[in-house]
């Protein structure tokens, strides 16, 4: 056992080893559990296969916990500058989707182990436990994540349907009680709740999810201005929105739409002049002249009107998903 | 078990809830209209804060 006093080191084990004491070497300098290194490096392997470049790269280059040298150590630079050159080459190569998941799927994925980890060690779980103890602890994590991943669901929902302000006061008020808690010592796990509780109302503050419209695929065709409604809204879905039949008449017709999650597609009249004014919490907008994804999306196209000639003009809110204005003949 | 003794990463967590909470609450009654743009630095900041007082309770 190393001294407490020694400076950590990261090393391979060679009392905790399955192939080349990598994860348990990993395990005993993070403090977490060689097994979830070792599903970790297996879960690579089938999102790529990153693990496996990694892998071998630590083997390469990490000496054992009882002081024998690293194998590159006692190689030339030249065969450690190429070894290192081609793992690198190997991992960089596994780095394309969908083989690997990169941008906002990372980040979750990284939240979830973070949790997990998190729930296991708030359980007691250290490394060195026996292995029937570990798996009985690791299928509490299992239930304990499945179960508040899906209170998150949840509570995300309620948010955007309107109950977004009272969830925050819960959050606040959660807030206080874990200051109480901590103040008075009590159990870490608590926090698991409030960030059930946080998680999902910024992330649906943020996108301005609103699903308060329904769920379906509604069409409509307005014949005239008159049948124009004020608002177009839709919580969930494909909404289409077809003003191709209608006659504008002189000055600014304005066609508001909102969608929360899902696709909002408007075919505008033939000849229209449209400006289009959107905003997209993440995902897609596909205008005439404007292509843009990503989030936080405000997108302005003007349209080239002259003075007294009829102006559509299409104000959007996306949550999360696709607008797609349909103009095949442009403003006369 | 650390009963009787004040939990830093506790207290942390807790004003990063109330943090994040109150500016959820913030731009769900439209007081402010916060993007991704501000909630992510906000949630990392957080997540840091937590982080950062865990560590120095070690």
């Amino acid at each position: 056992m190393p001294e407490l006093d020694a400076p950590r080191r990261l090393t391979r084990s060679t009392s905790d080893k399955w192939i080349g004491g990598v994860a348990g070497g990993l395990g005993q300098y993070m403090g977490v559990d060689a097994t979830l290194w070792r599903v970790g490096f297996g879960v690579s392997i089938l999102f790529g296969g990153v693990g496996i470049p990694v892998y071998l790269g630590l083997l390469a280059f990490l000496p054992t916990d009882d002081g024998e040298r690293a194998w590159a150590a006692g190689r030339s630079r030249i065969t450690t500058i190429v070894l290192a050159g081609l793992l690198v080459l190997l991992a960089l190569t596994t780095f394309s989707p969908p083989s690997f998941l990169l941008g906002p799927g990372l980040f979750g994925v990284a939240a979830v182990s973070a949790l997990g980890i998190g729930l296991y060690r708030a359980f007691g779980g250290e490394r060195g436990d026996d292995p029937a103890r570990m798996i009985a602890r690791a299928t509490l994590v299992l239930i304990v994540l499945v179960a508040a991943l899906g209170a998150a669901t949840g509570i995300g929902l309620i948010a955007a349907l309107g109950g977004g302000p009272a969830i925050a006061g819960l959050s606040i008020f959660g807030g206080f009680a874990l200051i109480g808690a901590g103040l008075l010592g009590g159990p870490r796990w608590l926090i698991v709740p409030v960030i059930v509780l946080v998680m999902p109302l910024a992330v649906v503050s943020a996108a301005d999810l609103d699903l308060t419209g329904g769920v379906g695929e509604p069409r409509y065709r307005p014949a005239s201005v008159s049948e124009l409604r004020p608002e177009y809204r839709l919580g969930l879905g494909q909404m289409d929105v077809d003003l191709r039949r209608l006659t504008l008449p002189a000055g600014v017709t304005e066609v508001k739409v909102r969608v929360g999650v899902g696709e909002a597609v408007v075919h505008v009249p033939d000849g229209a002049c449209v400006t289009t004014t959107a905003h997209v919490g993440v995902g897609a907008v596909d205008a005439p002249d404007r292509v843009a994804e990503g989030r936080d999306l405000d997108v302005e196209v003007p349209a080239a009107t002259r003075p007294g000639q009829p102006e559509l003009v299409i104000r959007a809110d996306i949550g999360v998903g696709h607008l797609q204005i349909d103009h095949f003949e442009p403003c006369a | 078990m650390r009963r009787g003794h004040a939990d830093r990463t506790l207290i942390a967590a807790g004003l990063a809830a109330i943090a994040l909470g109150g500016l959820s609450l913030l731009d769900r009654t439209d007081v402010i209209d916060i993007g991704f743009d501000y909630m992510l630095p906000a949630i990392f900041a957080a997540v840091g804060l937590v982080l950062l007082a865990a560590g120095l309770s070690q």
